[in-house]
C-alpha cells in the first residue's frame, strides 16, 4: 500500500488521472460513434507534430531560464527556412531538410541575441519571453508583407507581394516524414513511422546531450548556479547556449509540424504555439526547473491525446460543437495545476 | 560630474515615456490625422480605459505585479451586460443593472483569481495570463452553450439563430455612451464625458483613501516584503486576495465603461485584449511590476492611445499598406511591455549586484548609492 | 479585525451590517430595473374590438414630452420609452389637449396603448403579441477567434484553407476601433 502511494506521488497523480482519463475516452469512443482506430491514428500523428516543441523546452528548463514563453523566436527561424525553402523551389526530401539548414543560421541568431537578453533579466524570464516572442511575431507579420519573396504559390493574388497567410507544402515536402515507412492498418488507420522516428531521433540525441560535459554543466547551471560558478562554468555561456539549442529545436519542430499538418502557416499562427508545448511538458511531469525525456515523451502524448479524445467524443456525446471550450479549459487548466504546485525551491 | 549621472539615471527611468513620446510625434504628421481629431481622441480614450487602468494600481501595490487575471473581471461585466440588455434596461440604469448583476460573480472570481496566486508565488503574473485563458473556456461555455438554453434569456433577438447560445456581436444601442452623455460638456470643438471623469476621479479618491486605512498599510506591507509582513503578523495571504478581489470588481465596472463608450460588444473577443491594453498603458506611463502611481494610469492612457491612434495611418503612409499600420501598432504594444519588463528587470539585479558589490568591498558609499537607486 | 471581548454583539453587528448590504443590493437593482426598463409602446388609433369606442378621426399624441406623432383614424405608430409611469399628451384635431397617466406593467416589454380608449377613462393599456421575427441571417457559431487560448491548434483532420486573412485569427487582434 505505500509504495503504491509512493510510486503515485513520485509519477503525479495528475498524470496517472489523465492518463485514465484517457483510457477511458477510447473505451468510451464506440459508444458514441467515434472510430477507435481513427482516432490513435490522430493521437500519434499529432504527437509527432508536436514532440519537437515540447523537447524543444528541456534545454532552458535544465539551464534554469524557466518555460521558454518565447518558442515562437524558433518557430520564426524555422519559418523563414520553410518559406525559403519553397522559394527556391526544393521539393520532396531535399525541400524538407533543406528547410531545416535553411532554418538554422536564423535560429542561431535569435538565439543568440534572445539569450543575451534573458541573462540580463534573470528571475522574470517567463513574462518577459511571452511579450518578446509576441512583438516578435508582430514584426515578422510586418515583414512578411515586406520580404521580397516572388514564387507564385506563396505570394498573393492580386497584389503581387507580400506572402499569403497559409501556404500549402502539398507540392513540395508534404507528409515527407509521415510517408516514410508508414503502417498502414485498414483505411482509418496510418501510424506516420517516419515522423515518429525523427522525433525518436531527436529525443535520442538531446538525452546523449545531457550526458556530455556541456549538456552536464548545463543542469548544473540551473539546478546550482553558485556551484556551478564555482566550479568554473560560465553561467551566462551556458545559458545562451541553451536557448540558442531551443531556438534551434522550435525551428526543426514547425518544420516537422508543417510536412504533417500540409501548411505553412504565416502571420499569427505562432502566438499560440509556445503555449500547447508548455502545457504538454508540464502534463508530462516537468516542473519549472527541470525535465526529462520521459516528461517530453509522457507528456506530448497525453496531452495531444487529450486534445484530440476529448472534443471528439464529447461532440459525438452531446451532439453538439464544443472542441475549442473543451480545448481552452482542459489545456489551460493543465498549465495552472503545474503552476500551482509548490516546488521545493521558490523561485 | 553628479549632474552627467543624474541626467543619465532620469533617461534610463523614462526611458519607456521618451522613447514613446518621440514615436508619437514622429508618427502624427505621416498619419494625416488632425490635432483635433487626436486631441478628442485623447478625451474620449481616456474617459474609456482609465477606469480599467487604475484597476491594475493595487496588486502591484501589493506586490503581486501585472494583474493579467483582471480579465476575469471583464467577463464577469460582460455577463451582466448581456443580462442588462435582455431586461432591455435602458441608460445608465442599464449599466448600474450590469454592474450590480455582476458583482457576485466579479467577488467570486476575484476569490478564485486570489486564491490561485498565492498558490503560484514568484509566478503570479504568468498564472494570472493562463488562468484568464481558462476562465474564459468557461465563460465561453455559459454564454455560448448555456445561455438561451440552460439559462433562460428572454430577448430572442440577442440569441444565435440555432436558439442557444448570445450572438457574436451584441448592439448595446440601449445604453450606448448612456454614462459618457449624462454630463457631456461642449468646449470648442471638443467634448467631455464629464460624468465619467467624476466616476473616474471618485476611483482615484478612494484609492488614495484606500492606501491610507489600515488594510491599505498591510498591502504595502505585502508589496514590499512578505515574509517581513507575515512577521509583523499581517495575514498575508488573506490580504493579496483581497487585493485581487478588489482589483477584479474594478475590472469589472471599468469593463462596463468601456463597453458603453464602444456601443457594440464582441461577446466572445471583447475581453481578450482588455488586459494587454490595461498593462501596456501602466508601463508606458511609467510604472513598473512593483511600483505604480495614478499618474502613471493616466500619463500611460493618453501616451499609448496616442500611439494606436496616428501609428495605422503612419504605417500606411511609411510602407504603403493598411494592414502594417495594424501590425505595427500590436508590435509597439507588445514591444513596449517587453522592454518595460526588462528595464525593470535590469534595474533590480543592478540595484541586488552594487547592494552585494557595496558590502562586499565594505564600500559603504557604493551600498549607499545602490540604496539611493533602489526606488 | 476586533478582538475576543464583545464576541456575540461583534457578530451579531457584523451579521446585520452584512444583512442590510444585502437589503440595499437587491433593493437598488430593483430600483434600477424597474426604473430603467424599457418598452417599446405602440400608440393605436383603432377600433376597440367591440366596436363600443371608436377611433380619434385625428390627433396628436407626445410622450414624456416626446415629438409629438399625429394618427389618423386607424393608424399605428411606435414609442419607445424608459421607465413604467408616463404622462401622456393628446390632442384631438380641434380640441383642447388633455393630459393621462399611464402605468406600464413591468413584464411585458412592447405593450399596446389603445388612445381611443384612454380618453374613454377605460384601461387602455394591454399585452401586444408580435409577429415572430427571425433574427437576420448569417451568424455563424459562437467564436472564431484561433487565439483565444493557447492551445487552439487547427485539426489536421478539419478542412484546410480555413484560416483567413493576415491579422484576423490567431492574432490578438484589437478589435476594430481601439
Amino acid at each position: 500500500m505505500r509504495s503504491l502511494k509512493q510510486f503515485g506521488a513520485d509519477f503525479g497523480w495528475p498524470r496517472i488521472i489523465i492518463f485514465f482519463f484517457l483510457v477511458a475516452l477510447f473505451f468510451a469512443a464506440p459508444a458514441v460513434g467515434v472510430r477507435v482506430d481513427a482516432s490513435l491514428s490522430d493521437v500519434f500523428n499529432r504527437f509527432g507534430q508536436n514532440a519537437f516543441f515540447v523537447l524543444a523546452l528541456v534545454p532552458m528548463i535544465q539551464s534554469g531560464c524557466g518555460l521558454n514563453f518565447g518558442l515562437s523566436l524558433g518557430i520564426i527561424a524555422g519559418l523563414l527556412g520553410a518559406t525559403l525553402s519553397v522559394q527556391c523551389g526544393l521539393h520532396g526530401a531535399v525541400g524538407f531538410f533543406g528547410a531545416l539548414v535553411l532554418s538554422s543560421p536564423f535560429a542561431i541568431v535569435f538565439g543568440w541575441l534572445y539569450g543575451k537578453l534573458l541573462n540580463k533579466v534573470k528571475g522574470e524570464e517567463m513574462t518577459i519571453a511571452m511579450y518578446v516572442g509576441f512583438a516578435s511575431v508582430m514584426f515578422m507579420c510586418i515583414m512578411w508583407l515586406l520580404l521580397p519573396y516572388t514564387a507564385p504559390d506563396m505570394i498573393w493574388g492580386y497584389a503581387g507581394k507580400g506572402l499569403r497567410t497559409t501556404i500549402s507544402v502539398e507540392n513540395y515536402w508534404f507528409h515527407i516524414l509521415n510517408r516514410f515507412g508508414a503502417i498502414r492498418i485498414g483505411p482509418f488507420f496510418s501510424f506516420p513511422t517516419g515522423e515518429i522516428l525523427f522525433v525518436i531521433f531527436g529525443a535520442f540525441l538531446m538525452w546523449l546531450f545531457l550526458r556530455t560535459k556541456t549538456g552536464t554543466a548545463m543542469t548544473a547551471v540551473g539546478s546550482n548556479p553558485d556551484y556551478a560558478r564555482a566550479s568554473g562554468i560560465s553561467v551566462d555561456k551556458m545559458r545562451i547556449i541553451s536557448v540558442i539549442i531551443s531556438t534551434m529545436l522550435g525551428a526543426a519542430g514547425i518544420i516537422v509540424y508543417e510536412q504533417s499538418f500540409g501548411f505553412i502557416q504565416l502571420y499569427g499562427a505562432p502566438l499560440a504555439m509556445p503555449f500547447t508545448a508548455i502545457a504538454a511538458i508540464l502534463i508530462g511531469g516537468a516542473s519549472v526547473k527541470k525535465a526529462s525525456m520521459l516528461n517530453v515523451v509522457v507528456g506530448a502524448f497525453l496531452f495531444q491525446g487529450l486534445l484530440t479524445m476529448t472534443p471528439s467524443v464529447i461532440n459525438s456525446w452531446l451532439q453538439t460543437d464544443m472542441s475549442e471550450v473543451v480545448r481552452i479549459v482542459v489545456s489551460n487548466g493543465i498549465i495552472i495545476y503545474a503552476l500551482t504546485r509548490k516546488t521545493k525551491v521558490s523561485k | 560630474m553628479s549632474g552627467k549621472r543624474s541626467f543619465g539615471r532620469f533617461l534610463r527611468e523614462n526611458a519607456v515615456i521618451l522613447l514613446f513620446l518621440v514615436i508619437t510625434v514622429l508618427a502624427i504628421k505621416p498619419s494625416g490625422l488632425s490635432l483635433v481629431y487626436i486631441g478628442q481622441e485623447m478625451i474620449t480614450r481616456l474617459g474609456r480605459d482609465s477606469f480599467l487602468v487604475l484597476a491594475l494600481l493595487l496588486p502591484i501595490y501589493a506586490g503581486m505585479g501585472l494583474n493579467f487575471g483582471m480579465t476575469l473581471g471583464a467577463m464577469a461585466g460582460q455577463f451582466g451586460l448581456i443580462l442588462a440588455i435582455n431586461y432591455n434596461i435602458l441608460g445608465v440604469n442599464g449599466l448600474i443593472f450590469a454592474a450590480l448583476v455582476s458583482l457576485p460573480v466579479s467577488l467570486l472570481m476575484g476569490y478564485v483569481c486570489g486564491a490561485v496566486l498565492n498558490k503560484a508565488k514568484g509566478r503570479e503574473m504568468v498564472t494570472g495570463y493562463i488562468l484568464a485563458f481558462f476562465v474564459n473556456g468557461i465563460y465561453q461555455f455559459v454564454v455560448l452553450y448555456m445561455m438561451g438554453s440552460v439559462i433562460p434569456v428572454r430577448s430572442r433577438a440577442i440569441v444565435l439563430s440555432r436558439g442557444y447560445g448570445i450572438r457574436n456581436t451584441l448592439n448595446l444601442d440601449s445604453v450606448r455612451l448612456s454614462l459618457d452623455n449624462l454630463l457631456a460638456m461642449h468646449i470648442g470643438p471638443f467634448t467631455f464625458p464629464i460624468a465619467t471623469f467624476l466616476v473616474i476621479a471618485a476611483l482615484c479618491v478612494f484609492i488614495v483613501w484606500f492606501k491610507k486605512t489600515k488594510l491599505g498599510q498591510d498591502m504595502r506591507a505585502v508589496g514590499y516584503d512578505m515574509h517581513v509582513a507575515e512577521a509583523s503578523g499581517v495575514p498575508v495571504d488573506r490580504t493579496r486576495i483581497i487585493a485581487i478581489i478588489i482589483s477584479t470588481v474594478l475590472a469589472t465596472i471599468g469593463q462596463i465603461i468601456f463597453m458603453q463608450n464602444m456601443g457594440n460588444m464582441a461577446t466572445y473577443n471583447a475581453h481578450d485584449q482588455t488586459s494587454f491594453f490595461a498593462v501596456a498603458a501602466i508601463l508606458v506611463g511609467g510604472a513598473s511590476v512593483k511600483k505604480a502611481t495614478i499618474p502613471n494610469v493616466f500619463i500611460g492612457v493618453i501616451l499609448l492611445h496616442v500611439l494606436f491612434v496616428v501609428s495605422p495611418g503612419a504605417g500606411q503612409k511609411l510602407f504603403g499598406e493598411a494592414m502594417i499600420g495594424e501590425y505595427f501598432r500590436q508590435f509597439i504594444g507588445y514591444g513596449v511591455i517587453a522592454l518595460s519588463l526588462v528595464l525593470y528587470a535590469w534595474r533590480t539585479r543592478r540595484e541586488t549586484e552594487r547592494l552585494r558589490e557595496g558590502l562586499r568591498g565594505g564600500n559603504m558609499a557604493a551600498a549607499a548609492a545602490a540604496e539611493g537607486e533602489a526606488k | 479585525m476586533s478582538g475576543g471581548v464583545n464576541n456575540s454583539s461583534t457578530k451579531t453587528r457584523r451579521l446585520l451590517v452584512r444583512l442590510a448590504l444585502v437589503v440595499v443590493y437587491a433593493g437598488l437593482m430593483a430600483g434600477v430595473f424597474i426604473t430603467g426598463k424599457g418598452h417599446t409602446l405602440i400608440l393605436d388609433n383603432k377600433d376597440s374590438e367591440d366596436g363600443s369606442i371608436k377611433a380619434i378621426e385625428s390627433l396628436s399624441i407626445s410622450v414624456d414630452g416626446q415629438d409629438p406623432i399625429d394618427l389618423s383614424a386607424g393608424d399605428r405608430d411606435v414609442a419607445k420609452v424608459k421607465g413604467q409611469g408616463h404622462r401622456v399628451e393628446i390632442t384631438v384635431k380641434d380640441s383642447q389637449m388633455v393630459q393621462h397617466r399611464i402605468t406600464l406593467p413591468l413584464k411585458d416589454e412592447t405593450l399596446l396603448l389603445s388612445i381611443p380608449k384612454l380618453l374613454a377613462g377605460q384601461p387602455a393599456v394591454s399585452h401586444f403579441v408580435p409577429l415572430d421575427v427571425a433574427p437576420p441571417a448569417g451568424e455563424t457559431n459562437g467564436n472564431n477567434n484561433a487565439f483565444t487560448s493557447p492551445g487552439a491548434i487547427s485539426d489536421p483532420a478539419a478542412t484546410p484553407g480555413a484560416p483567413a486573412a493576415p491579422g484576423a485569427p490567431a492574432a490578438p487582434a484589437a478589435p476594430a476601433v481601439p
